[in-house]
């Protein structure tokens, strides 16, 4: 039997789906709900009470981070040397700038004027010691780690759920899957399902959401970045949540969505920003040297391309006129 | 005496009987629903926390009646949704997009 929970947190709407012959094993999802409160109340910006706001007040001192929170900026350290630098956390000033200074919990949200922007810092400036986990940021520097650390949730979850029976967590579009044995294989004791995960990908600017195509994963992540959400007005010009570092303002490219599938959903999660802010020529090209992802892009002519190996994650019937 | 006894007897079958049909009409179409939820507990919820949500503003409709053996219905807002084997409709279990 399959058993599924949704609620609110970390400002999207969570999933967790758990597939299981044990009609009992189920009843772990209830803690779901909670485990998401409490990373929440770690890693939100919007929270002053949360360990990131008082490590950001703390900028130009050393402070000692919780495990979580040493691991997620650890994952976004990978991420930002991984990417060269495009997906950094670092971002948080530049947000600011942009308008994003509340959560999107709150409707209304049209930001007055704003400074020039400038251009992002990068890490190295950081001092960090993943032993003692002890974080000392530059005295002006401020963490965001936005996509980063709702994607570490969603495999959190999916880790502690998948000792009950093969599970999917989703949050807000990013989706941690646990691993199955395609069909032939040997099929490890904890795998129960006998077909891969059927997962959507939506259309952009759709609500709600219309399909490009369906994937079917026998494990890792997959994840979405888009200009289509998370968008506000400012003095009359559209802005949005992906900030290109070079520049500090919000990404101008001709991806307008990048879905990726990757081992991990943290690879995928920074995979797919990395490509949306690089523009699709480049972010393909990207692609090519980390033959471990596959990626769907929809272009903002309209187009939908893909990378050459996507097409062994998609299912055979939902194949539509995508490019490779 | 013996009539209100019987009708009371009367209601009872044909309530019990009403119970067994719709009972047996969700088991035949799969469409088991077992809501359980998490309680706001000490291992994160805290005071004013949003991540607990009533089921009715979740998507998910709640059901009172046709709990299987061994199940419990918790007193919380938050539903667990059953799909029985086979029951599963078709289409994707999840779907990814920007958030």
């Amino acid at each position: 039997m399959i058993g599924e929970i949704a609620f609110r947190a970390m400002g999207c709407q969570v999933r967790a789906v758990l597939d299981t012959p044990d009609p009992q094993a189920v009843k772990v999802l209830r803690d779901v709900p909670g485990w998401f409160a409490a990373w929440e109340q770690r890693f939100s910006r919007f929270r002053p009470d949360s360990e990131l706001s008082e490590v950001n007040r703390r900028a130009g001192h050393a402070v000692e981070v919780s495990q979580a929170f040493g691991e997620v900026f650890e994952l976004s350290r990978q991420a930002a040397a991984w990417t060269g630098g495009l997906v950094t956390p670092t971002v948080h000033d530049a947000l600011l700038t942009a308008g994003y200074r509340r959560s999107f919990e709150d409707l209304s949200f049209e930001g007055p004027g704003a400074p020039a922007p400038e251009v992002v810092p990068g890490l190295e400036a950081v001092e960090w010691d993943p032993a003692r986990r002890i974080l000392k940021l530059p005295a002006g520097l401020h963490l965001d780690f936005g996509g980063s650390a709702k994607g570490w949730a969603a495999e959190q979850a999916m880790n502690r759920l998948q000792a009950f029976g093969d599970a999917l967590v989703d949050a807000g579009g990013d989706i941690a899957l646990s691993p199955l044995s395609p069909a032939g294989e040997t099929r490890p004791v904890s795998s129960w399902r006998r077909d891969p995960w059927p997962v959507g990908v939506a259309k952009p600017f759709e609500a709600p959401p219309a399909l490009i195509t369906t994937l079917a994963l026998w494990g890792g992540g997959v994840a979405t970045s888009g200009q289509d959400r998370r968008r506000w007005k400012q003095d009359g010009a559209w802005q949005h949540h992906l900030i290109d570092p070079r520049s500090g303002y919000p990404a101008v490219t001709d991806v307008i969505t990048a879905t990726v599938v990757a081992p991990r959903l943290a690879q995928a999660e920074a995979a797919a920003k990395c490509v949306l802010l690089s523009g699709s020529q480049a972010g393909l090209a990207w692609l090519a040297q980390n033959p471990g992802l596959a990626a769907l892009l929809v272009l903002d002519d309209g187009r939908i391309v893909s990378s050459p190996n996507y097409s062994a994650y998609e299912r055979e019937e939902s194949r539509d006129a995508i490019q490779n | 005496m013996n009539g209100k006894r019987n009708l009371a007897k009367r209601s009872s079958l044909v309530g019990t009987k009403w119970l067994l049909t719709t009972l047996a009409v969700a088991s035949t179409l799969g469409l088991w629903q077992v809501f359980a939820g998490a309680e706001a507990d000490e291992r994160g919820l805290k005071a004013g926390s949003e991540a607990v949500q009533p089921a009715a503003e979740n998507g998910l409709a709640r059901v009172e009646a046709g709990v299987p053996a061994g199940f419990e219905q918790f007193p919380s807002d938050v539903a667990i949704k059953i799909i029985l084997p086979g029951a599963q409709a078709p289409g994707p279990l999840a779907v990814t997009r920007s958030s």
